[in-house]
């Protein structure tokens, strides 16, 4: 009789075991990809720095947003060859940041006027990484075709927001 | 024949198990507020420690992947979030409370109101956070958070906020307080002052 349970509880804790690693695993690909694609479905352009409007309680498009904080949002994918993300010339606070496939934050690069003056970097795929990179420029490897560039300016104020915008207008982020 | 039916529905129940056990050890079961995971409390102010880290375990990974998408490295910053007063009471737009503080061991500092959906309070005050832009001289400073515009100084409205937290956002943070938060955050006060119009 016990003989009849053996085979149906091991088949049991082996599909829970496995299903449960494989789920873990995509978990944090699935959520960047669901970012990604609601990003896209509200216009967002790939390898273009799009200016969100300054966050009030009307704007707001995601939780916990701050609106003190100017973003210019890049979508980027890699499949048709590497990506040049810079940060326009700002004199206060600001920062680049680049997020993976896998929502990790693989590239963060003060802006502002007490940092170096490295403003930007290449991404690529590991099959693309001979590109030949901008002069003052690293190259950074990713193992995901997809993912977001996202610059923040500080912008407690209208005044601020207005610089931020002209700011803004010096961001690329296009194909090499 | 029942051999063969009763190994399919483990196989199906197995794969419906391991998927729901994965989602509850990341802790991605159910609404959980920023607060759920907290793991540095200063004085009313909790942290999740963990986001704007580099994780290796999978759980970890998993859970900072959802409830800290597009986290700044924590050299880049720190947020400490509190829905309490300084009494351990519940903040709410039926009270007006003093916000108070001195210099923040940071390059820059800002401290907003969410309501209970970690949503800006829809309201058209333009009196959403109070930052360190709003201290002229550094050193000691306070503002009023109140659902109605104080007669004079700094103000936060809590219009339409309901039940509500602050979160502090501490930019480039010192070493001092990416190394050791409970000894070098400096964390303000919330100080009620009345309810439901009482002095």
């Amino acid at each position: 009789m016990i003989r009849l349970f053996v085979v149906p509880v091991a088949v049991f804790f082996l599909a829970a075991v496995a299903s449960h690693v494989v789920t873990l695993s995509m978990l944090p690909s699935t959520i960047m990809n669901k970012a990604v694609d609601m990003l896209a479905d509200r216009g967002l352009p790939f390898h273009t720095f799009m200016l969100s409007p300054r966050a009030t309680p009307q704007s707001q498009s995601v939780v916990r947003t701050s609106p003190d904080v100017a973003y210019s949002i890049c979508l980027f994918d890699l499949a048709d060859g590497p990506v040049l993300v810079e940060g326009g010339a700002w004199d206060s606070y600001g920062s680049l940041n680049v997020y993976d496939g896998e929502t990790d934050n693989v590239v963060a690069i003060d802006l502002g006027p007490d940092e170096p003056s490295v403003t930007g970097t290449v991404l690529a795929l590991a099959r693309d990484q001979d590109v030949p990179v901008p002069e003052g420029l690293k190259l950074h490897v990713l193992n995901h075709p997809q993912g977001v560039a996202l610059i923040r300016r500080l912008s407690p104020t209208d005044e601020y927001y207005a610089r931020a915008e002209e700011a803004a207008a010096g961001d690329v982020c296009q194909k090499l | 024949m029942m051999r063969i039916s009763a190994v399919l529905g483990s196989l199906v129940l197995g794969a419906l198990v391991g998927p729901l056990t994965a989602l509850w050890g990341a802790g991605l079961m159910g609404n959980r507020s920023p607060m759920s995971f907290a793991d540095v409390s200063v004085e009313g102010w909790m942290s999740d420690w963990s986001v704007g880290s580099e994780a290796a375990d999978p759980y970890l990974r998993a859970r900072i992947a959802r409830h800290g998408l597009l986290a700044m490295r924590k050299e880049g910053a720190v947020y400490f979030v509190r829905n309490t007063d300084d009494d351990g009471q519940s903040l709410t737009e039926d009270c007006t409370y003093r916000l108070s503080g001195g210099d923040q061991a940071s390059y820059w500092w800002s401290i907003t109101l969410y309501d209970q959906d970690s949503m800006l309070p829809m309201n058209d005050d333009d009196a959403l956070s109070f930052d360190a832009s709003d201290v002229a001289t550094g050193g000691a400073w306070e503002a009023i958070i109140s659902a109605e515009k104080p007669e004079r100084g700094a103000w936060i409205s809590s219009k339409a906020a309901g039940m509500y937290d602050l979160t502090l956002r501490l930019y480039r943070p010192t070493e001092g307080v990416l190394n050791d938060p409970e000894a070098h955050v400096r964390p303000p006060s919330v100080q009620r002052l009345s309810c439901g119009g009482e002095e």
